[in-house]
């Protein structure tokens, strides 16, 4: 009982003595004190929040210490607590100064207007202050290092010198050795902190490309696209015009909710067969699909990495895509279809079409649904997965939860070996290079190419939404038929970001789409502008029907620049 | 000229089954031994945007593109009475045609001319005279090129 008393009474002590413990400020000095409470945003000359921002307190010239570093949040707000002596702060000059690499330091700015809020019962004084101001970015060391590092990136990947996982990789490490090396010794260098790196991956957008991968690798083992494509050709019943018009809706359709690359691997083999049969050359089919496919996958959030790369900066939901971009992108496809149609019109008039129903026999013999459970189970799961796609906005869920959930449950309920789809389905190399992308990107950005850049194409647009709109689209359409749209897009998206908040009207998004059409429809024009096409060109090679970036570029410009042409229409008098 | 193995390259162009029927013709004369073969090369992944596409999905559809050329040229042999041998390899084609060729032991290699196509690409990287040398120089076998 006394043994039980004790253990009560020191228990009731130490709650005491945690519970006073924070409600008494003692001055570092020793004896009674009063606290200022100084808040505040800081941003960039683009009035854009900085981060990160470290922040140290003077009073009357003296440094205060206080315990922990004072830094501004991810939206540029920070809050000190000064402990000082009490009745110090009457008459006091309390100045406070600002410091963050590749900006000029602010100097010390004395602060005025400090209110005496209250007194507390242990007759500590309350004081607040506020003060909002900006940073003059300067151009450092470190603003030169990562402008060459991007550019590096892009020159090693557009001239193919080095696999872009692999340069993106190398620009990162490059970054991130220089702030912890040179930037140790001299701020100038300090490029791109750990922390900042790691801020900088958007980890939405690699994990919904990371479950849409786990889906369609359960959903291709079903056979289904190889069906979708026997199914054009019977319901076709031998006219190539109506089957070339079919098998480009199918696979613009895939295309908008699967990734292009997979769409185009699982149907040109059925493709080519089906040509060689009515002997004409695969090209005639396939140039027309992975167009299509790249116009599909323009339509959706999931259909193409930048959308998912704009969809997840921008905040932009699944449901925003379609109302803004699925109607154009049918109307695309509907030209295009009509183009390749009277493009190919010779092949498919000399086609031997033959005994289509001893064809069809065949198609449908090797291209059947090869499991028909696991399909009912795939398909029960993506609607769902895009039921919450199309809610994810109400419930400010991420889409990429939508997509981790749905491959989980399906990997559970298809009982497929967890350990072969990750080693198999995941295309870490792809994932890896989004990862690293981010970083160079952010490098870019913390320096100030970017802002340098946002600030060019406020400037030539003077400001002007039609011309503004016009820019990013064309701009990111020429650009994604020749280089990568993935690092042009991650390059794009803070640009685009800044440019949505300064010139007036594009407050509704406009510029964002404007973005997503160029990067997605531009990847159209050559044989490299799209991952797609590179792998539908290869393939077509390798089955013995190559065809020349010239004749490429004959066959599939034209369509682009068709399509541009159309967004370049709808952005100016639908979305403005 | 009688041969005892004959080995044929196939892909699914028009020139491609022009040689593989030759080979067939040719195996069915001289009584020989017929292998068509195709290789998976996925080296064309290195290109442009797609540097991160898994090669094995690539591989995969190609394996299934392979298939049906390989039985395509199986017709085209029965047509002439013989029964071909069928290998589908996967590596780079002018790698996977001169080993192929060497366990073999063929002593003829038939191929489809394919102006700009992967074989020229490939394997004729300067003229193709010179190259027909080098290769039949590492092979041992002919190389007959069908037009």
């Amino acid at each position: 009982m006394t043994k039980n008393k004790l253990i009560a009474g020191s228990l009731i002590v130490w709650l005491l003595v945690l519970g006073i413990a924070p409600m008494a400020h003692v001055y570092a000095g020793g004896g009674p004190s009063d606290v200022l409470v100084v808040s505040g945003t800081i941003t960039n000359d683009q009035a854009k929040p900085l981060k990160d921002v470290r922040l140290q307190f003077f009073l009357n010239g003296k440094k205060i210490d206080i315990e922990e570093e004072v830094t501004t949040s991810k939206s540029g707000r920070y809050e000190a607590e000064l402990i000082v002596s009490k009745g110090s702060l009457a008459g006091a000059m309390v100045e406070m100064d600002a410091e963050k690499p590749s900006f000029k330091s602010s100097g010390h700015i004395v602060l005025e207007n400090i209110v005496r809020e209250k007194d507390d019962v242990n007759g500590v004084g309350y004081y607040l202050a506020h003060h909002n101001f900006t940073l003059v970015r300067v151009v450092t060391p470190a603003f030169w290092i990562a402008s060459l590092v991007l550019l590096a990136v892009y020159a090693l990947i557009a001239f193919e010198l080095m696999h872009r996982t692999l340069a993106a990789f190398l620009g990162a490490s490059v970054l991130l050795t220089i702030t912890y090396t040179a930037g140790s010794f001299n701020p100038d260098f300090v490029i791109l902190t750990y922390e900042e790196a790691i801020n900088a991956i958007d980890m939405n957008v690699i994990f919904l490309l990371m479950a849409m991968m786990l889906i369609v690798g359960v959903m291709k083992k079903t056979g289904v696209f190889q069906w979708m494509a026997y199914k054009s050709y019977q319901t076709a019943k031998g006219n190539v015009f109506v089957l070339a018009a079919i098998l480009m809706f199918v696979t613009a359709l895939t295309s908008a909710f699967l990734d292009n690359v997979t769409t185009m691997l699982l149907i040109i083999p059925v493709t080519i067969e089906i040509a060689l049969t009515l002997k004409i050359n695969p090209l005639s089919l396939l140039m027309p699909e992975v167009f299509a496919s790249n116009v599909g996958g323009t339509a959706t959030l999931i259909g193409d990495p930048p959308n998912i790369m704009i969809g997840s900066y921008a905040k932009l939901s699944f449901v925003d895509f379609i109302m803004n971009l699925s109607l154009v992108n049918v109307i695309g496809l509907a030209i295009t279809i009509v183009y390749f149609l009277y493009w190919y019109k010779k092949d498919y008039l000399m086609a031997q079409v033959g005994d289509v129903g001893k064809m069809i026999t065949k198609l449908r013999e090797e291209y059947k649904i090869t499991n028909k459970s696991l399909l009912i189970q795939c398909g029960t799961i993506l609607a769902i997965v895009i039921f919450l796609f199309i809610i994810h906005g109400i419930l400010h869920m991420e889409p990429s939860i939508a997509a981790m959930i749905g491959a989980a449950v399906l990997m559970v309920i298809s009982k497929v070996d967890i350990v072969e789809m990750l080693e198999k389905e995941i295309e870490w190399p792809t994932l890896i290079f989004f990862i690293m992308l981010f970083m160079v990107v952010a490098g870019a950005e913390e320096t100030g190419l970017i802002q340098i850049i946002a600030g060019w194409v406020k400037d030539i647009s003077q400001g002007n939404l039609v011309v503004a709109i016009l820019m990013v689209l064309w701009v990111s359409a020429l650009a994604s038929a020749i280089i990568d749209n993935i690092p042009f897009t991650a390059t794009m998206l803070p640009i685009v970001g800044y440019l949505t908040t300064v010139i007036p009207g594009a407050q509704g998004g406009v510029l964002w789409w404007a973005l997503a059409l160029g990067a997605c429809l531009g990847g159209n024009g050559t044989m490299i502008g799209a991952s797609a096409n590179v792998v539908t060109v290869g393939m077509a090679e390798r089955a013995g029907y190559p065809i020349s970036f010239m004749a490429y570029l004959k066959a599939a410009f034209i369509p682009m620049i068709i399509t541009i042409i159309l967004c370049s229409a709808w952005l100016l008098l639908v979305e403005i | 000229m009688g041969y005892q193995k004959i080995l044929c390259g196939v892909t699914g162009s028009l020139h491609s089954q022009k040689a593989a029927l030759e080979a067939a013709v040719m195996a069915g004369q001289s009584h020989a031994e017929l292998i068509y073969v195709y290789v998976v090369d996925v080296s064309f992944l290195k290109r442009g945007s797609s540097g991160s596409i898994t090669s094995g999905a690539v591989a995969e559809s190609l394996d299934r593109l392979g298939e049906q050329f390989l039985s395509v040229a199986e017709e085209i042999a029965k047509t002439q009475g013989v029964v071909p041998k069928k290998i589908l390899r996967k590596g780079l084609v002018l790698d996977v045609l001169i080993k192929v060729v060497q366990e073999e032991k063929a002593d003829l290699l038939v191929l489809g001319h394919e102006p700009r196509t992967f074989f020229e690409k490939a394997i004729f990287d300067g003229s193709v005279e010179d190259h027909l040398e080098e290769l039949k120089k590492q092979t041992g076998a002919e190389i007959l090129v069908i037009r």
